[in-house]
């Protein structure tokens, strides 16, 4: 090698170092991987243990232990592993993790998990064949606290877990932000997005601009308080939130819980939790986080659900029940609009406002309803006789129905109204409809619409309680909530079956009531005095037989004939007048209270022209106003009370 | 004229072992990407190819699949094909000499560069939905999708790359007077093209990267 550069033998020789130390390294690494040294603490600490033990046993132990302690100081140091799917996966979390009593500690219901036969990726994640930890711990993503409810909400569909705040580690887990929602979920459920959007996707500022005006006003209001509800991902510690609106993960939670399924592609997982999450926990967790009542209890300013103030007639005379507004006690009377919600399934758009005034005397309540309203619609549909079966022909008359709790029990009552009790549309469409959902629950529902009261002379008083099907002794014909007269509570009647000698079998338009489960629906019979007539159909050319769906024109009696009113419509406005004994005999109606000042009602509104539409208003709190002590101008004795908006 | 032995050999031997030290050290760094046998019942996110082909990955961000997958990789092999074509210059045979033959060393070398560097992004800063991370950033939260992401309108694409292409061969043959004596005019036309090429995969990388610019050139049929 003569003549050659010296730098260049200096680089060769630095090279040859170089390369020998490498592979002195590549040796120590290979005879002493990690997950020795893992092992090797383990085998420490059990044979410290041993010796603590050993120093304070009897001779027949001694001999075990002392093997025990032979062993521990020689272990053998190996991978070890739990074959799985016969031999095609290999788990060797154990390598490391070898404290198998450790392990049973933290997995209580180990018994139905064996570790054995499940292993340890299945529910962990991870790749069970690395060695080193950063490899095998690369994929582990579901939160392992909760993996038991988790797999069992996986069987059940239904979940009550905490598992959506926390995650493994028993850290908050991460919220990502609508727009890491939505680059997927934007298409993939375009109406449900849309539908939020529109209501809730709102900036913070008018929150903001209130609270300022309340804090100029003195009002003592702490900041958080107002933003636990109206952020998404507010973290009550430090005061910071992610974004100034209510998005994605106000009610689906954290969005990392989600991006962990998904990246583990694991999306229809995640779609089931997020289901049974929203309806299993709704009460508790979701909804009523922020959805509870008397939330802005602390200044009577907007938002505040509406209050009706009604006034005491004191010496005045009562209105006469006419549908018109001339009576001096109306004059006088404050009127609270209370603005509806049109549901439907699109995004809820505003309704219709209704106009509410009411009075009361020492036995009775009288409430006034005015709303618009472009047409009259006072017609009920029909059944028609048609290609030999029975088909329906909806139309539904206008109507408002007031929902007052007649007992205490009714859960989310106040917070939902009448929603509550007629979930209808999205997701709310399995529970039943007309119904409470626990036992012994009872709504009271006064009910006008303008075919029946029209003909009845009155409206209705009804009730929900939540049987929502039921057979009555000795009858073959099912007591449907939605079935009519006789059969049912809802809409105006009662189940002591004293009224309506002449009904229809049932309203299958929801629910058939021909006892052959298998037929069209239609009314298999009718009843008359009390007997089941059956329908023979005729369909002679031309002719088609028509039944009402209703059997109208009964004078209301007992419980339901008890309260008194009148409706008329006149140049595009419907104005209905109303009257009840502020106290009744029947234990399925509301007692209301004077004395207790107030009550709350749910209101609901149908425009019978533009089909079966529900227009739903939050609850309207009813606060009965004192008997003037000193005879007043009636005007003044309703000074200090809220009407709806202040601006 | 210097001898082969022992001069050139000794060189390519330390060349050897420096290789060989490297690899030693990627191993002893690097995982091997062992994972678990393919589940179709589980979809990785993100997908990642060998990393052999993470370079041609990469390029999907920039291009689109046809000029990313087979186009450009077409041009590639073309390339290395036709590089003694271009350029059968016998100076400098047998030895190490980087003056000789700079024509060749540093376009080659800068190829081989971006390579590396399209394979190095791929591999470690590519993330969930192939979006940019950061090695201390979790993988566990999804990014939200970039804003401000535009694409020129197709008629300034169409001037920029033509006056690139155009401006670039002017530029390169005032440069590289001497060598367009001794190739002729059609081979440092065709080493001029492809030098242009691939800087021009150099400057959309960095466009889209660090400018937010999506696409310079959008058409029915590819995007540039």
């Amino acid at each position: 090698l003569t003549g050659m550069n010296r730098h260049l033998k200096y680089i060769f020789a630095l090279l040859v170092a170089a390369l020998l130390i490498t592979t002195g390294v590549i040796a120590y690494k290979e005879m002493n991987p990690s997950w020795k040294d893992h092992q090797r603490v383990y085998y420490q600490a059990e044979a410290a243990k041993v010796r603590q033990a050993l120093a304070g046993a009897d001779q027949s132990r001694r001999e075990n232990l002392q093997k025990r302690l032979g062993y521990l100081n020689r272990p053998d140091y190996r991978i070890r592993q739990i074959l799985l799917d016969g031999g095609r996966r290999a788990d060797r979390c154990i390598t490391c993790h070898l404290d198998m009593e450790a392990l049973e500690n933290a997995h209580p219901q180990i018994q139905r998990f064996p570790f054995e036969q499940y292993g340890c990726t299945e529910c962990h994640g991870g790749v069970g064949r690395a060695t080193e930890k950063s490899r095998a711990h690369s994929t582990l993503r579901i939160p392992h606290r909760p993996l038991y409810e988790y797999l069992q909400a996986r069987e059940s569909k239904t979940a009550r877990i905490d598992l959506f705040n926390f995650g493994a580690d028993g850290r908050p887990i991460e919220y990502s932000g609508s727009q890491v929602c939505l680059r997927c979920h934007l298409g993939s459920h375009p109406r449900h997005v849309a539908r939020w959007r529109e209501l809730k996707f709102q900036s913070l500022d008018k929150v903001r601009n209130k609270l300022k005006a309340l804090q100029k006003e003195g009002l003592e209001l702490s900041v958080s308080q107002c933003l636990t509800c109206h952020t998404t991902g507010f973290n009550p510690k430090d005061g910071r939130f992610l974004e100034d609106r209510v998005t994605c993960e106000s009610c689906h939670g954290p969005g990392g819980f989600y991006a962990d399924l998904m990246a583990g592609g694991k999306a229809r997982e995640g779609a089931e939790m997020a289901r049974a999450n929203i309806l299993e926990t709704r009460t508790e967790r979701v909804c009523l986080n922020c959805h509870s009542p008397g939330r802005h209890d602390s200044y009577l300013h907007e938002d505040a659900p509406p209050v009706l103030v009604a006034g005491h007639l004191g010496a005045a005379p009562a209105p006469v029940l006419d549908a018109e507004t001339g009576d001096a006690a109306w004059q006088t009377a404050l009127e609270t609009r209370v603005a509806t919600w049109l549901l439907g399934d699109g995004p809820p758009r505003p309704g219709t406002d209704v106009g509410v005034r009411a009075v009361y005397d020492d036995t009775r309540i009288y409430f006034v309803f005015q709303w618009a309203d472009p047409s009259r619609q006072d017609q009920m549909g029909r059944w028609i006789y048609r290609q030999s079966r029975w088909q329906v022909e909806a139309v539904w008359p206008d109507a408002l129905a007031l929902d007052w709790q007649t007992t205490a029990k009714v859960a989310d009552f106040k917070q939902g109204g009448c929603a509550v009790l007629c979930h209808t549309t999205g997701r709310f469409a399995d529970f039943p409809r007309m119904a409470t959902r626990q036992e012994d629950a009872i709504v009271d529902e006064w009910y006008w619409n303008a075919f029946a009261a029209g003909r009845a002379g009155r409206p209705g008083d009804g009730f929900v309680d939540n049987r929502v099907a039921y057979i009555a002794p000795g009858s073959t014909l099912a007591d449907y909530r939605w079935a009519h007269a006789g059969q049912s509570a809802a809409h105006g009647s009662d189940t002591s079956g004293a009224r309506a000698p002449d009904v229809l079998g049932g309203l299958p338009l929801i629910l058939n009531l021909q006892p052959d489960p298998g037929a069209a629906p239609g009314p298999g019979f009718r009843l008359e005095r009390g007997g089941q007539v059956p329908l023979n159909p005729r369909e002679a050319a031309g002719v088609n037989e028509t039944l009402p769906l209703y059997v109208a024109g009964q004078a209301e009696q007992g419980d339901s004939a008890d309260i008194d009113g009148t409706a008329s419509w006149a140049d595009g406005y419907w104005t209905l007048e109303i009257s009840r004994s502020l106290h009744t005999a029947s234990s399925r109606d509301v007692q209301l209270d004077p004395a207790q000042n107030t009550a709350v009602f749910g209101l609901a509104l149908w425009n019978g022209s533009a089909g079966d539409r529900h227009q739903v208003a939050t609850l309207v709190t009813l606060r009965f106003k004192e008997r003037p002590k000193i005879k007043k101008a009636p005007s003044e004795s309703l000074d200090g009370a809220r009407s709806d908006h202040p601006d | 004229m210097r001898p082969v032995y022992p001069g050139f050999m000794f060189k390519e031997l330390l060349a050897a072992l420096g290789c060989l030290l490297v690899l030693a050290w990627l191993g002893l760094l690097v995982q091997a990407p062992l994972d678990m046998p393919a589940d179709p019942a589980f979809t990785p996110n993100p997908a990642k190819a060998p990393w052999y082909f993470l370079g041609i990955q990469e390029l999907l961000v920039y291009f689109d699949a046809w000029l990313a997958g087979v186009v450009i990789p077409l041009v590639i092999v073309a390339a290395l094909i036709a590089i003694p074509f271009l350029d059968n210059d016998p100076g400098g045979a047998g030895q190490y000499s980087f003056r000789k033959r700079r024509a060749a060393m540093v376009p080659f070398t800068a190829g081989v560069l971006l390579w590396v560097l399209l394979t190095v992004i791929a591999a470690w800063f590519r993330g969930p939905n192939w979006d940019w991370y950061w090695p201390w950033e979790s993988w566990g939260m999804a990014k939200p999708s970039r804003t401000g992401f535009g694409s020129l309108s197709r008629s300034w694409g169409l001037m920029l790359i033509c006056g690139y292409y155009l401006g670039g061969f002017l530029l390169f043959r005032a440069f590289l007077r001497r060598q367009h004596q001794a190739w002729g005019s059609l081979r440092t036309a065709v080493y001029i093209f492809l030098g242009l090429s691939m800087t021009a995969v150099a400057i959309k990388v960095v466009l889209r990267l660090a400018f937010n610019l999506r696409y310079i050139l959008s058409t029915p049929w590819f995007r540039i």
